[in-house]
């Protein structure tokens, strides 16, 4: 595979055309180079396009190449990183305006390290909603990402800029967080496959932190297998069993809440779950409780990371973030610490949950993509706000730090819309061996889109 | 085990509230009257108080600790 295939093809296919010498890392890295140059201003999806640091990776990699030496698992594998990872010399703006006065960073965050010993290319800083605070990644600062499946339309947030730049083919991964949803929203609404891991198992070292009792790393990609390869290489640790039979899980439908969403959202779980031959259903004790805890903890520990700047800098936030974060100020000690005290309830209460069942399916996120700009959503006939809503099915997820694979489902006559893969905590094999099987029987699938 | 029911927060919290006891409330916490966009901030407040209540009204027993926060 060579010439422009190559360019958006997957992780995989990419390091086996460099390490056969099919390609040189150089050579390919220019044309990603010239592919965001050439793409992006229609996604805004980067904010920064590191060329001289790319070129250097890559230089050094067909070096290594030239000399016989053995190559890492990525070598010449190009990515991006959402950015409110540290860049060593790049400004870590957490998408806000207040933080681009900051001096660059002095170092790379520590995923972004390992990325460099597996041999990938750093090829830029992707845009997010402000402070990760949001699921539309309509940033006033650097602009709206634009959906590559519908222009018109948003890329999902808080990890907007990840999950367009994947779906458009300008980089086959990208690392991103997800506090309440931010990875498997974007990965919902713009087709790609995305893995928000147990809570603790990626390091945040040189991230700009949201929550910190809810912030985790992620990964997005356009497949499993990059998922996986990519997932082990950050996590710094083989998947034990990353192939599990099917038929030795015991998987179920969410229902009750997570049903509650627009007919294609419980129409692509019931495609994964048909194609599982998956006819059980579990009901989750006190979901909505979860996420309005969820909820309260968030606005609470986000303001509270942001109280200075609010009182001497606040017409410079986002005029989204600025009202939710100042809300958040006001919260009540006694509301958050109830919060955290029904966390411990309703996490060992999903613990027991998982002696009975090893996979849960529900779906990312109540609908499809909506417009930019659109400020309410009909779902299941009820009017509500857009941008607080959008992680309905989300938040109580990641708000007890459970491993999830999103999968993309695609729609030929609209917009795709995730799966959750949800596991007990540490068996995110589990959860990657679902969406492998059910990639290859071609139920999930991400496709280059570019509009 | 006995249960602790918490008496919920009142919903509309803001509703509650006199124009000044919400300028009082703002100026308690540091933030320039000036500056605020009171409406949205009320609109989030109602949010808030709204999840608070479904939070508050649970029964949790007294032995239930607040969740750690845990690192690897």
């Amino acid at each position: 595979m060579t010439g422009a295939s190559l360019v958006t093809a997957s992780c995989q296919q990419i390091a086996l055309s460099i390490a056969c010498g099919e390609t040189s890392a150089l050579q390919l890295t220019r044309e990603v180079l010239a592919r965001i140059d050439s793409l992006d201003s229609r996604y805004n999806s980067f904010t920064c396009v590191t060329h001289e640091r790319a070129l250097a990776e890559a230089q050094a990699i067909d070096n290594m190449r030239s000399k016989g030496a053995a190559l890492p698992p990525l070598a010449g594998v190009p990515y991006a990183v959402k950015n409110l990872f540290d860049i060593a010399d790049v400004v870590t703006l957490a998408g806000s305006k207040i933080n681009a006065s900051h001096p660059p960073a002095l170092e790379d965050a520590l995923l972004i390290k390992r990325m460099g010993e597996a041999g990938a290319v750093l090829v830029g800083a992707l845009n997010m909603d402000e402070y990760a605070y949001g699921f539309t990644t309509e940033n006033s600062h650097y602009g709206a990402t634009r959906n590559p499946h519908d222009v018109t339309r948003s890329a999902g947030g808080s990890s907007g800029g990840c999950g367009a730049a994947v779906a458009a083919g300008l980089v086959p991964l990208a690392l991103g967080s997800d506090t309440n949803g931010s990875v498997r929203v974007p990965s919902s609404m713009c087709g790609v496959f995305g893995i928000k891991p147990t809570y603790g198992n990626l390091s945040l070292e040189g991230m700009y932190p949201f929550v910190h009792s809810l912030d985790h790393a992620g990964i997005f990609a356009r497949t499993s297998h990059d998922l996986i390869t990519s997932y082990a290489l950050l996590a710094g640790q083989a998947l034990s069993n990353p192939a599990p039979s099917m038929g030795e899980l015991k998987i179920a439908i969410a229902a009750d809440y997570f049903e509650q969403g627009e007919p294609q959202a419980n129409v692509a779980v019931q495609a994964v779950a048909t194609a599982l031959n998956v006819k059980d259903k579990v009901i989750l004790p006190e979901v909505a409780r979860a996420r309005s805890a969820a909820y309260l903890i968030t606005a609470s520990e986000g303001a509270n990371m942001h109280h200075a700047h609010l009182r001497d800098h606040l017409a410079d936030f986002d005029p989204h973030t600025r009202p939710r974060l100042i809300a958040g100020a006001m919260i009540p000690a006694d509301w958050v610490i109830q919060a955290q005290r029904f966390r411990s309830w309703f996490y060992q209460s999903i613990l027991a949950m998982f002696n009975e069942v090893d996979i849960i399916l529900a779906p990312a996120t109540p609908c499809s993509a909506q417009l930019l700009g659109q400020e309410n959503m009909v779902i299941n006939g009820k009017t509500m706000p857009t941008r607080p809503n959008i992680g309905m099915f989300t938040q109580p997820i990641s708000f007890i730090g459970l491993p999830v694979v999103t999968v993309p489902i695609q729609n030929p006559n609209g917009m795709p819309i995730g799966v959750q893969i949800i596991a007990a905590p540490h068996k995110e094999h589990l959860a990657l061996a679902v969406a492998s099987y059910i990639e290859a029987l071609g139920v999930a699938h991400a496709p280059v889109v570019t509009n | 085990m006995s249960k602790l029911v918490s008496k919920p927060p009142s919903a509309g919290i803001t509703a509650l509230l006199s124009s000044d006891q919400f300028d009082a409330l703002l100026s308690f916490h540091g933030f320039d009257l000036n500056e605020v966009d009171k409406t949205a901030v009320q609109t989030h407040m109602q949010i808030i108080s709204t999840h608070a209540i479904n939070v508050m009204s649970f029964p949790l027993t007294e032995s239930c600790e607040p969740a750690p926060i845990y690192r690897p």
